[in-house]
């Protein structure tokens, strides 16, 4: 047999083993499906997953969510586990990449044999792992995922096996929009967003329908392409000719940054506001005299003291709290997902993944990082707290900005702090 | 129109790199998009430590991107071109790999979160020309990179190394047959394209932050306009640059900003099949 005979044998076989190792990978495996739940505990320890991004453009949100989840593992496992075992935490980076989420939320499930998955911070790459987790009978917790749709399945019925731990995004919107409204007397504002992240298509959509059902007036609606985007002067000049009272944008917090001082460098006067994506802590420093003034629907309260014992122990854990300030809200979100599954395995008892999911729906009062979480078990979404925010100068009159707490919103309604 | 020509004069400084070690080497440097991005995080940086000052910046920047251009050749291209007398395309994919690599190295080791100037350059307000706000941060740009571009051109002109370049840029054996060493031209090549990339780097960071994919992101932009004026062709890439920022910014504020990509692309595509050595350019042989 002369050598390229023996090549082209050669490369067959590797064909046919690699076919062969994607036909065996493919879908859930009968033990999954007779068994009626993805993962089962060993006879020792509770798997859980975690999916983030650990590497890439989001890594910073992603680590530190995950740190948040493994003081939490750590603790639990110190005061004894969960229904007397120990947890094991095994985490997979997805880059923020709807693929690769995919395909470690099935490592997680088919290698690790986890009973739930926590995460991820991303609603796209949420949108892709549930219908995994569907499939599998493993239940997540996705994390910060406002996207509405990734509970719901092409038919619009809440996927059984899929929960968050953040509201969805029309719970911002609504308040946001009577807050201006009503009680700023605004009339007419702006929207301005990129156009490749579906959360910020969403929200302008909803928020053009929730304004102008007040009586409000959008004059102007204008878009990036990217989240990469970096000028904006041309939109802003369009926008800026319309005179708009406020300019409302969903984008990434850098974009933030630098349409603010891009439209205060055009001659733009008037305030800004947006939703959740505002809520970074690089926004005040970078941007707060540009920013100074706008007005925001937080996830959570940042300034709340019922996070400081959470810093506290972050800090004593990992020796450092740069990366918890970094990470802007995902670490406490990652706490109160960890918080919501504690909850559930606690309440069912056992630690199978169909008896998670069962529980999970259920949750009552679960003491979240700010305030107590419960699973309306319609939606699969949580009733929490949202903050409503500004940028204001620091109260003890040194230089720079921080976010200041105007008030909480809960069921829609907005409490407003005293002054 | 300030914009678009603050933003081409931007494009127009990486893309002479591009162009200048094309002319001498005919592939394209995708690596160039390191130099670029060390200039804006060797300025950055120094401004955590230092007063913000637009000279010192500038110095920094254009040592930190020229050091990283002349570590790149040395280390990678001149390895490959003389040793190993490699295809040009394999030249390209390991610029390629190197500009990969050093994101993630970036990522891994600094973070993946931009990095912000201080406010003093990046909020500098603005002057108002025929009614309209103009970023005073935009005017200095354009004005500093004109300088910086004629000052390249005074250099290759009336300069001796700016002779050997040229010559080069024909044929570079030939070049070398005739005594010019072209080990050290090309280290200087390289150290003048890393220059412009490090002041490139550091309008950019102004501008827009320093971040991990700032030079890649930025590049490929540079790399369109140094086609569109013709590789090879330093005053082809600048007009290509100019022309590049002005038709985006135009685009963005006038057709929808979601357009604005494609039809560089589009530009791109169209002179490639119409006119292939661009609008100055030299004849297309073994380009990559």
């Amino acid at each position: 047999m002369n050598r390229n005979a023996g090549k082209k044998w050669l490369a067959l076989l590797l064909a046919m083993v690699m076919v062969l190792a994607l036909c065996v990978g493919c879908g859930p495996g009968e033990e999954t499906e007779e068994g009626g739940g993805g993962g089962e505990t060993s006879s020792d320890t509770i798997k859980i997953g975690f999916v983030g991004p650990l590497t890439g453009d989001a890594a910073a949100w992603g680590i530190a969510q995950l740190k948040a989840i493994q003081i939490r593992v750590d603790k639990c496992n110190q005061d004894g586990g969960l229904l007397g075992k120990q947890v094991e935490l095994f985490y997979y980076d997805n880059r923020e990449d709807a693929v690769e989420t995919v395909n470690a939320a099935r490592k997680l499930i088919e290698n690790d044999g986890v009973v739930a998955i926590l995460g991820p911070n991303n609603s796209i790459c949420a949108q892709a792992m549930s219908s995994v987790c569907d499939d599998y009978k493993v239940p997540m917790i996705a994390t910060n995922t406002p996207l509405e749709q990734i509970t719901l399945d092409d038919d619009g019925n809440v996927r059984p096996y899929v929960f968050r731990a953040i509201m969805i995004q029309r719970a911002y919107v609504a308040p946001l929009c009577n807050y201006l409204y009503n009680d700023l007397g605004i009339r007419t504002a702006a929207i301005f967003y990129a156009l490749s992240v579906d959360t910020y298509v969403t929200f302008a959509q909803q928020f053009r329908a929730e304004w102008e059902a007040l009586g409000g007036t959008v004059v102007a609606e204008e878009t990036t392409a990217s989240v990469d985007d970096v000028d904006f002067r041309a939109q802003l000049t369009k926008i800026i000719e319309t005179d708009p009272e406020i300019i409302v944008s969903p984008m990434t917090y850098k974009q933030i940054i630098l349409m603010g001082q891009q439209a205060r460098e055009l001659g733009y006067e008037g305030m800004f506001g947006g939703c959740d994506t505002w809520y970074q802590v690089s926004i005040p420093v970078e941007a707060g005299p540009q920013l100074e003034g706008c007005i925001a629907i937080a996830s959570l309260d940042i300034n709340s003291e019922k996070l400081i014992p959470i810093q506290e122990e972050w800090l004593e854990y990992w020796g450092e709290d740069q990366t918890l300030r970094d990470g802007g809200t995902d670490p406490y979100y990652g706490y109160d997902a960890w918080k919501m599954l504690e909850a559930a395995i606690n309440d069912a008892g056992a630690a199978d993944s169909d008896s998670i999911r069962d529980a999970l729906e259920n949750i009552t009062d679960v003491e979240g990082c700010v305030g107590l979480l419960s699973m309306d078990p319609e939606t699969h979404n949580p009733d929490r707290e949202l903050a409503l925010v500004t940028i204001a100068p620091n109260e003890d009159g040194s230089d720079g900005y921080y976010y200041k707490t105007l008030g909480t919103i809960y069921g829609g309604e907005i409490t407003l702090f005293d002054e | 129109m300030i914009n678009g020509l603050s933003i081409g004069s931007v494009y127009a400084l990486m893309a002479v790199g591009y162009s200048l070690i094309y002319s001498l080497l005919s592939f394209t440097n995708f690596a160039h998009a390191v130099a670029v991005t060390a200039g804006a995080y060797v300025s950055c940086y120094l401004f955590m430590y230092t007063q913000p000052n637009l000279l010192l910046g500038l110095v920094a920047s254009l040592l930190g991107g020229a050091l990283v251009s002349v570590l790149i050749e040395i280390l990678v291209y001149r390895n490959m071109l003389m040793k190993r007398n490699s295809k040009k395309l394999y030249l390209m994919i390991a610029g390629w790999g190197i500009s990969t690599v050093a994101e993630n190295l970036i990522i891994i080791f600094i973070s993946s979160i931009s990095q912000f100037y201080p406010s003093e350059l990046t909020s500098m307000g603005s002057i108002q020309l025929l009614g309209s706000s103009i970023g005073k941060v935009d005017v200095i740009i354009l004005v500093l990179s004109i300088l910086s571009m004629a000052a390249l051109q005074s250099y290759i002109s009336f300069s001796r190394d700016g002779l050997a370049i040229r010559g080069a840029s024909h044929n570079l054996q030939y070049a070398s047959l005739m005594g010019v060493n072209t080990d050290t031209l090309l280290i200087k090549v390289f150290a003048i394209a890393g220059v412009l990339a490090g002041i490139a780097g550091l309008f950019m960071g102004i501008k827009y932050t320093a971040y991990p994919t700032l030079g890649s992101v930025m590049t490929n932009k540079a790399f369109i306009s140094a086609v569109l004026g013709g590789l090879g062709s330093l005053p082809g890439a600048i007009a290509g640059a100019f022309l590049l920022g002005v038709i985006e910014v135009f685009v963005a504020g006038y057709i929808s900003s979601a357009l604005r990509d494609m039809i560089s692309f589009g530009i791109l595509i169209l002179v490639l099949i119409v006119r292939p050595s661009g609008l100055m350019g030299k004849s297309s042989e073994d380009k990559a």
